[in-house]
């Protein structure tokens, strides 16, 4: 029982709990500073994160030296100075530019560059054999938002690694064919030679370490040679040490020299900027092309560099980069599953021919069918994706479920009813609930944070009235949108931060918890699926994409319309993209702003298109250069 | 019915498709070896969580009878929950016990502590009233005691402290809990949720990071198993002193990447953690350790999902179980925490007896559990509820306290010489307050079983009540977890920070007086729970 007499000291504590909540212009003026979130459902990042090394010349250099930069700050005074290289956009940014984390490989660019390394050397079939291994490590979570984002380290990944490198030494010096694949028949003889180590160190450890060996590194590899080990246990040893070696599972970008003069900034390397090319676009290391181009000079010319980048961006791994963007920005990876086991569950399917479990890989795929085509296919523009009316799916059932064809992968496309579904935030994987009820406060909530990437605050259950958190409860004579509507406004604790959400998630009542269009909600009983009610909807709400505009929209069409119009969509993608691709919490006051901006600006920018906008990140002097935190 | 499982049994690890594999080796861990029998036995802390609120009604005994009243019969209004009343005072009072014996029927000894935990009553303790004093929504790591730990959709107050190591990475880390390295300090399993409730420095004073869990069963088995040489193991054309003396040359790597300039200062920090991990590999790697077991058949890879489909989840745990059996038995570890992010349950369905699957998602937006929680208003919903708690004590708890049921040195199971912890995330609603606790083992002796002990003074002020929960002042949590310390063997001085009594954060910022007890004993903070210890 609530007891009265602390109501009103509930209600103060209330307002200071819920104190971020949009209470009027002052609000208004906030946001359009651009102080939303970064859209992933959390807070907003914490500014300023650490470090970055270096940049320079490529040649082999001696080790560090362990000189200066020890305790400088960043807000010292020195003014960032651009990067020499010729590609660099002019990007104007009166903004410092943030430090870049020492990062080890994404648990993906890891197993990745296992896998390539061991194709390139001429031993394709150890990646089976350390398969296991490689499984083994953890997998980056999605806490953060994207994977890339999580940079933890742990016993099971050290074991990993060690197994991974044991694994491929061993697989390797125990196959007199593989050995004689991979070192040259030099591999297989009685002694072992300097220059048998030395040709092996070029072939093998460039490319594991990414970039020429150091000659300290490569003495050190030599006297592994020492007499007592056989030649295979020689061979063996350095194959242990180099892929056990932070410049083979982290991103050592070590080499750079400084830029200008400052102690804190670095011009990258010509074979460092080839590794961030490569783990940019496809998660990997860098190919042949890559390397040749980072020792031949020419990838430090403009020229060099726009061939490499447009030849990287061109590559079929770089949709699966961008394809990873999407699926982790939209949350996709987060559906946990329809209940089909729920007797309501399964009257929602009611005749629809549908295998649930199958139903959702093909709404993904959709998904991916259409961002791939408005990037790649047709070089098209956010607001080409945002409004088009195309159907992509050669699924029958999804197709079912929009009430069109399967596009049978040659004619043109099935065009959507507009006036049902317009754009990708409007297809069936954006839309499901795992029940045959749908949530519109969670629908309402994504689109605010991850859409708009506006700041959300989570209620707080130990501040509310008990129950408050509850669904409401269920009546078979309300829809849905009433049935939460009249619990929001039983509260008036709550009212004000669902004014923030609540509304998006009712126009968006106009799809099922399949993503099917409707303009009648059937009441379902959960425990028999017995057909209680057919109610017709209400659809008519005040979205409030910008918080100011009170305008009201009926249809999903306008919401769609509301949301280009406001410009939010385009800069909360530009923000998520950006933190994706360097893989660290982007720094408010910074040059992320900038970049960001300039992102949000091109991802429309019909001269350019997606694809150009994507690709364009690879300019920014924040690609070129790396900065040290003290 | 014997309490005392003696006789060796056979585990068996179970391939996809329900294949058996028999594991040959339990009849050498029967007994140990002469020298190793003569000594104790290590003791080992096994927690096991599961999620959002607990039903107090049917977690608790509502016994009437010998004696015994409900607490209905006592009180009125919020106190009468329908909860037994204990009478018996523990060393004079405001708290009670009873022996755990008394409330025994043969359904359990509540609607949730069901009937396959009868034959271990003498050996569990129910413990009732434990408060985190921090204001905690959705948490990984405040039953261990880290209670910086509120998921990222359903941040906290809490969420403002200093993070700390959790309780068993105090212990994965001290050198009276390992006297020497062991081959794995801790294992941390989960389904579908692949961070644990485990918060560590792993040893090496870096910045306390959430460790992740294994949600592979092979994985596990990679990890406790697949390391070793000697005795069975396959070192491959090396040995571990070579691939040791190869370690040298990467740590020699990492140093002098330390020295670089283009490092920052928390970057260095970090490749001080990759050289204490690795050095610890190294430490392993020389011990060379030689399995005192045979080498149970390595599982099938079962990957990861947030499905919930139930044969899927029977297996995994069934297989999960029977390794955390094997590496407790072959002393692969002594750490285990198990994250119960998936079960069975009823369906919507009453009239259908089929068990379905459950998932409680980790920021606790997905999965049919989580809003089985919150549909408190909903009768099918908390009989469904109440109905995944009871699998979970069946067929988790109670299945793995048999396993662990075996004889080891002297006369005393393994499960007598551990302690599993059976704790929920949260009370009632999402409130930290009496936050359901089942223990069982005694840890070597340190601890009284048998017993259900509340902490709760029912005669103290009444704050409010939510659900069938209601908010009296109990005691903190944080003398639960000094007791845990402690009867694992550790002093004060091994885990006491800043000079500060007690384990865990204190700071109740942001509770309201008059709504949450926050007047607690603090020149107490640092006893253990009055009555558990022996």
């Amino acid at each position: 029982m609530w007891m009265q007499s602390k109501t009103s000291a509930v209600l103060a504590m209330c307002c200071l709990a819920l104190g971020a909540c949009y209470s009027g212009e002052e609000d208004d003026a906030a946001f359009a500073e651009g102080e939303g979130s970064s859209g992933q459902g959390t807070s907003a990042d914490v500014t300023g994160s650490t470090s970055g090394p270096s940049g320079g010349s490529d040649a082999a250099t001696q080790g560090e030296t362990g000189s200066s930069a020890t305790g400088e700050s960043t807000t010292t005074g020195e003014e960032d100075v651009p990067p020499e290289h010729e590609v660099a956009d002019d990007l104007e940014c009166d903004a410092q530019m943030a430090p870049m984390p020492w990062l080890k490989l994404s648990t993906e660019q890891y197993r990745n560059t296992v896998a390539d390394l061991l194709v390139a050397v001429g031993a394709p079939e150890v990646v089976e054999v350390v398969e296991p291994a490689m499984a083994s490590i953890p997998d980056d979570s999605l806490g953060e938002g994207f994977r890339g984002l999580d940079d933890r380290i742990s016993q099971e990944h050290i074991q990993g690694y060690f197994n991974v490198a044991k694994g491929v030494a061993d697989a390797i010096t125990e196959d007199p064919e593989i050995l004689e694949a991979v070192v040259g028949s030099c591999g297989t003889e009685a002694t072992l030679s300097e220059s048998c180590i030395g040709d092996f160190a070029e072939a093998f450890v460039t490319r594991a370490y990414r970039r020429p060996v150091t000659e300290e590194e490569l003495a050190s590899l030599q006297s592994l040679n020492d007499g007592a080990r056989t030649p295979a246990q020689a061979l063996r040893a350095i194959i242990l040490v180099v892929l056990s070696s932070p410049h083979f599972v982290s991103h050592a970008e070590v080499h750079g020299t400084s830029a200008g003069g400052n102690s804190v900034l670095f011009d990258l390397t010509p074979h460092e900027l080839a590794s961030r090319l490569s783990y940019t676009f496809w998660q990997t290391m860098p190919d042949d092309a890559l390397l040749q181009a980072a020792a031949d000079g020419s990838l430090a010319t403009e020229a060099g560099f726009l061939t490499q980048l447009d030849r990287v961006f061109a590559d079929p791994r770089t949709r699966e980069t961008l394809w990873q963007f999407w699926r982790e920005w939209l949350l996709l990876e987060k559906f946990t599953g329809f209940e089909t086991s729920r007797p309501g569950f399964q009257a929602l399917l009611g005749d629809e021919e549908i295998d649930p479990a199958a139903l959702y890989a093909e709404m993904v795929e959709e998904v991916h069918s259409l961002t791939d085509l408005f990037t790649f296919d047709q070089s098209g523009t956010l607001l080409d994706l945002m409004s088009t009316p195309v159907s992509v799916t050669e699924s029958q059932e999804l197709a079912g479920l929009y009430g069109v064809e399967a596009w049978d992968g040659s004619s043109e496309y099935p065009t959507l009813a507009a006036a049902e579904r317009t754009g990708l935030f409007q297809r069936a994987a954006l839309l499901v609930n795992s029940l045959e009820q749908t949530n519109p406060f969670h629908r309402g909530s994504f689109v605010r944070r991850n859409l708009l990437c506006d700041p959300l605050p989570q209620p707080d259950p130990n501040t509310l009235p008990p129950g408050s958190l509850d669904p409401p409860v269920f009546d078979e004579a309300q829809t849905t949108r009433a049935r939460y509507e009249a619990k929001v406004a039983d509260n008036p604790l709550c009212v004000s931060c669902h004014a923030q959400f609540s509304d998006l998630g009712y126009a968006l009542e106009a799809y099922d918890a399949l993503g099917r269009y409707r303009t009648i909600e059937t009441v379902y009983d959960e425990q028999t699926g017995e057909e209680l009610a057919s109610l017709p909807l209400n659809l008519e709400t005040v979205p409030r994409i910008d918080f100011a505009d009170q305008d009201p929209v009926s249809s999903v069409e306008q919401l769609n319309q509301k949301m280009i119009e406001s410009g939010k969509v385009e800069a909360c993608l530009a923000q998520n993209f950006y933190r994706y691709v360097v893989r660290r919490a982007l720094a408010s006051d910074s040059y992320d702003d900038c970049v960001s901006e300039d992102i949000a600006s091109k991802v429309n920018d019909e001269d350019l298109g997606l694809a150009a906008a994507f690709k364009e990140i690879a300019r920014y002097p924040t690609f070129l250069q790396r900065k040290v935190a003290p | 019915m014997s309490f005392h499982h003696k006789t060796s049994r056979r585990i068996f690890l179970r391939g996809a498709g329900g294949a058996m594999l028999a594991l040959p080796w339990l009849e050498s861990l029967s007994t140990r070896s002469a020298a190793a029998a003569a000594s104790a036995a290590p003791k080992r802390f096994i927690c096991i969580k599961s999620f959002s609120t607990q039903l107090i009604k049917e977690w608790y005994p509502r016994f009437e009878g010998n004696g015994y009243v409900l607490k209905d019969s006592v009180y009125s209004g919020s106190k009468a929950d329908g909860t037994t009343l204990l009478s018996e005072t523990i060393d004079g009072g405001p708290y009670t016990r009873a022996p755990l014996m008394d409330f025994r029927t043969d359904s359990g000894i509540s609607g949730i502590l069901g009937a396959n935990l009868n034959p271990f009553l003498s050996k569990i303790n129910l413990v009732r009233g434990l408060d985190f004093l921090p204001m905690v929504n959705h948490n990984y790591g405040g039953l261990l005691g880290n209670f910086s730990s509120c998921t990222a959709a359903t941040p906290c107050e809490a969420d403002s402290l200093t993070d700390v190591p959790t309780i068993d990475q105090v212990l994965a880390y001290s050198s009276k809990f390992y006297p020497e390295v062991p081959a794995q300090r801790y294992l941390h399993i989960s389904q579908g949720v692949d961070n644990s409730m485990s918060y560590s420095d792993q040893g090496t004073g870096a910045a306390i990071e959430q460790l992740k869990a294994r949600t592979n069963p092979r994985d596990v088995f990679t990890d406790l198993f697949g390391n070793f040489t000697g005795g069975g193991g396959d070192p491959g054309s090396g040995t571990s002193e070579e691939d040791a003396l190869l370690i040298d040359r990467v740590l020699d790597d990492y140093r002098s990447l330390r020295q670089s300039s283009r490092l920052s200062s928390a970057d260095k920090m970090k490749v001080d953690q990759y050289v204490e991990l690795i050095t610890e590999l190294q430490d392993k790697l020389r011990a060379n350790p030689v399995l005192s077991c045979t080498t149970p058949i390595e599982p099938e890879s079962l990957e990861n999902n947030t499905g919930t489909d139930p044969g899927d989840i029977a297996t995994k745990w069934d297989l999960f179980l029977d390794l955390v059996a094997a590496a407790l038995m072959c002393d692969r570890t002594r750490i285990v925490t198990i994250g119960v992010h998936k079960a069975l349950g009823p369906g919507p369905d009453p009239d259908d007896p089929t068990l379905v699957g459950h998932y409680h998602s980790e920021d606790a937006s997905g999965g049919t559990w989580h809003g089985l929680a919150h549909d408190w208003s909903n009768e099918n919903a908390r009989r469904m509820l109440a109905g995944i708690n009871l699998w979970i004590a069946n067929e988790l708890v109670a299945k793995l306290l048999e396993r662990l049921d075996v004889e080891e040195a002297g006369g005393s199971t393994i499960l007598d010489n551990s302690l599993v912890y059976w704790g929920n995330e949260l009370g009632f609603n999402h409130i930290g307050y009496s936050v359901p606790c089942l223990l069982a083992g005694s840890a070597g002796g340190a601890i009284r079983t048998g017993q259900y002990l509340d902490y709760i003074d029912w005669e103290g002020h009444s704050y409010f009540s939510q659900e069938d929960g209601n908010v009296i002042e109990g005691i903190p949590h944080n003398r639960f977890l000094v007791s845990v310390l402690q009867a694992m063997g550790l002093d004060p001085s091994d885990y006491e920070r800043g000079g500060t009594a007690g384990y865990g954060s204190t700071d109740t910022s942001g509770k309201d007086p008059e709504l949450w007890p926050v007047d607690y004993d603090m020149n107490a903070i640092g006893d253990v729970l009055p009555g558990l210890l022996t």
